[in-house]
């Protein structure tokens, strides 16, 4: 408890001179007498109360004044340091998040929900955050430097890749496992559910999603008489409860003009295909509008192997393609390179495949040292999340963290309310007990 | 006119002035136990005192030993008082006034009865009746008894009216008729009724005059009290209101008449006395009740 005008609380003294002035008065007088026998006689009937009324009335007149006094130094409770907590932030990076069905995105709005969140922890908290992309990795380690702590947050990228929650939450638990009163708060848009997360906090980010996104995308020889020119195939899944029955669908070459296409969905699947010559760089779209654009485009290149296709031996061959969170390449390339420049793949005319951890323009550098940039965007991982969180948005709710100090509330009232009761059971005393 | 804290020899003097002349006329003769009718057959000489019948001045022994001496007759010499003076503790309330009082009182009741011709017996009564002094028949005698009526203590226990009853009787000279002067502040009236019925059967004619003071019947002032018993001390500690003020008045007003009921049952005399009422309007009041008692 604190006190604005503790000066007022002198007034104290007052009371104490009060009951003193009190108790001095109303000192017993010794008194001898040969008539005891009759003052109990005439006192005998008397109601026992009578006895303690005077001390009652001066102990509440006393009191009002202590209250009075209370109430001018203005008593405030709070705020109140709670003490040291731990946090861990688990914000989910997966392509999912990018779904707009929660503005201005899943991951926006995980990462707004963390920043107001540290607003409320205080000089003995901590914090720390782990980013859940395609691989989950601690973003910021345990500190109490919110700046920092809101630094990483800031620069948190959703990745188009597939990642697993569980995961995140796993190292979650075993970096909170370490501090005392540690809490794990999971940002999320996946179906992670209250099983074997009963430590976990789960924050549900997920709306009304829709989406149609193309899940596959491959390359076989055309069906046609045409040898040089090969066959693109395409898979698109509609996701969500209101999928649409057919869907616009583009399709563009590489300084080509682009072409158009409809396809038809039957269950929420449906496949296109189209032809188009060797060495193109296709493109395909879907047109449609839904919360989630990242998976509705892929890319192809069109470079096939001459044996494989039964072309001549010379013709130098490459082609590659993302689904499915997985980079294929086939031979023709030299080393592959992540956005950080790091070297994650190095091929000697064997296909590769990887998991692709982050978004960003991937380098592929060919034998001849041809630098082609590869925009590995494609995301069909995004169903389950899409699906599965809106059963969970219903019963969502937001996370919350008691602030660190809470705000000083004024209880003064509260001390003028018992000086009045106190003032209302003095005037019955003494209205009651009569005059001395 | 209060006498409390006053020396009794210091004010003797003022005494003999006050009572001068009213004795016979305002209460000796109203008083029948006290007022014996005299016969004509002579039983000895006195000295004369102020108011006697000059028809009885004996003038051949006045001019024997050159000073004025009255005949006795049969009937005035037998006439004697005992006087009481209760010197329980209880006496002591309000500064020991009930017990100068009682003191001054007697005084002055004895120096009009010596003067009258009468013997004096005088006791202090408390659980037994002691005698203060010889009987004394004598003006001379006077000083002395004073004397020691003014040493006179406190006692150290109740009155106890029956038992001093009992221990009176030895002392007892014939028809003595004898003035009890206390305060009878007693829980019960047992004690008081035992010894009215122990003197009554001893022919013993009894005035009591009940001393109190005005705190006791007519207290004042509020507040918190210890009173305490003066003889037993006990105690009681309590918040007094002027409620309680009124229901204690309403006691004693009971308790007082309770206490002439007894008295008037067992044929004694009785008077309310406050130590703070003159001398003369107690000799009045004295008058009043033995004309009560006599009606009655």
């Amino acid at each position: 408890m604190n006190w604005r005008h503790p000066q007022s609380l002198a007034w104290i003294l007052a009371a104490l001179a009060i009951f003193l002035i009190y108790a001095i008065r109303s000192r017993k007088c010794v008194q001898d007498t040969a008539t005891l026998f009759l003052w109990k006689r005439a006192l005998e009937h008397r109601p026992p109360w009578i006895r303690i009324r005077p001390w009652v009335a001066a102990v509440c007149r006393a009191l009002i004044v202590v209250f009075l006094a209370l109430a001018l130094a203005m008593p405030t409770i709070g705020p109140t340091q709670i003490a040291k907590r731990s946090f861990v932030f688990v914000l989910d990076g997966t392509a999912s998040m990018q779904a707009t069905d929660v503005t201005p995105t899943r991951f926006d709005q995980a990462r707004t929900e963390i920043l107001e969140l540290v607003k409320n922890l205080g000089e003995s908290d901590r914090a720390a955050l782990i980013v859940v992309g395609v691989e989950p990795y601690v973003a910021q380690r345990f500190t109490d430097d919110f700046a920092a702590f809101n630094a990483a947050v800031e620069s948190a990228r959703v990745c188009d890749a597939a990642g697993d929650i569980r995961r995140g939450i796993a190292m979650a638990k075993g970096l909170a496992g370490a501090a005392d009163a540690s809490r794990v708060l999971v940002f999320t848009d996946a179906a992670v559910g209250s099983e074997g997360n009963k430590e976990a906090e789960i924050r549900v980010l997920a709306g009304d999603a829709r989406n149609v996104g193309i899940t596959s995308i491959a390359t076989r020889p055309a069906t046609t008489t045409e040898s040089d020119r090969g066959e693109v195939v395409v898979v698109l899944q509609s996701f969500g409860d209101d999928g649409e029955s057919t869907v616009p669908v583009r399709w563009r070459t590489e300084g080509g003009s682009s072409e158009d296409d409809e396809a038809v969905l039957v269950d929420g699947v449906a496949v296109v295909r189209r032809e188009f010559g060797f060495g193109s760089l296709i493109e395909v779209a879907v047109v449609a509008e839904d919360h989630l654009a990242i998976d509705n485009q892929a890319q192809l290149a069109l470079d096939f192997h001459p044996a494989y296709f039964g072309l001549a031996e010379s013709k130098q061959i490459r082609f590659g393609y993302s689904t499915s969170a997985n980079v294929r390449f086939a031979s023709g390339v030299d080393e592959i390179r992540a956005p950080d420049d790091s070297v994650r793949a190095v091929s000697d005319g064997e296909v590769i495949f990887g998991p692709l951890d982050r978004q960003g323009a991937w380098r592929v550098i060919e034998p001849n040292g041809t630098v082609r940039t590869w925009h590995a965007n494609l995301v069909s991982a995004t169903e389950s999340n899409i699906a599965s969180s809106k059963n969970e948005a219903a019963d969502n709710g937001k996370i919350g963290i008691e602030p660190a100090r809470l705000p000083a509330k004024p209880i003064h009232i509260w001390f003028l309310a018992i000086a009045a009761l106190l003032w209302a059971a003095e005037t019955v005393a003494c209205a009651i007990g009569g005059t001395e | 006119m209060s006498v409390r804290g006053k020396n009794i020899l210091s004010i003797s003097p003022w005494l003999r002035r006050r009572a001068g002349d009213s004795w016979r006329k305002r209460w000796l003769n109203e008083f029948p136990s006290l007022a014996v009718q005299a016969s004509i057959e002579p039983t000895g000489c006195r000295d004369y005192c102020t108011g006697d019948d000059l028809a009885r001045v004996d003038w051949n022994r006045c001019a024997r030993l050159d000073e004025l001496v009255v005949q006795q007759y049969f009937g005035n010499e037998l006439r004697s008082l005992d006087i009481w003076i209760d010197h329980s503790k209880s006496m002591m309330v309000g500064d020991g006034a009930k017990l100068a009082w009682a003191k001054q009182f007697a005084s002055l009741l004895t120096l009009q009865a010596l003067n009258e011709g009468e013997s004096v017996g005088m006791f202090s009564v408390a659980s037994e009746a002691t005698r203060i002094a010889p009987v004394i028949r004598r003006r001379d005698d006077l000083s002395r008894l004073l004397l020691r009526l003014d040493k006179t203590t406190p006692a150290n226990e109740p009155l106890e009216l029956a038992q001093a009853a009992r221990s009176y009787l030895r002392f007892r000279r014939g028809s003595a008729t004898l003035l009890v002067l206390s305060d009878f502040f007693e829980p019960t009236s047992s004690g008081l009724v035992q010894g009215l019925q122990v003197l009554s059967a001893a022919g013993v004619g009894v005035c009591l005059l009940q001393l109190h003071t005005s705190d006791e019947v007519n207290p004042r002032g509020a507040g918190r009290f210890q009173l305490e018993e003066i003889e037993s001390r006990s105690a009681l500690t309590t918040t007094i209101r002027e409620a309680d003020l009124a229901a204690y008045r309403r006691e004693v007003a009971l308790y007082l008449k309770g206490v002439r009921r007894v008295c008037h049952r067992a044929g004694a005399l009785w008077a309310r006395v406050s130590v703070d009422d003159s001398f003369d309007d107690v000799l009045s009041v004295l008058t009043r009740t033995s004309r009560i008692g006599r009606t009655q």
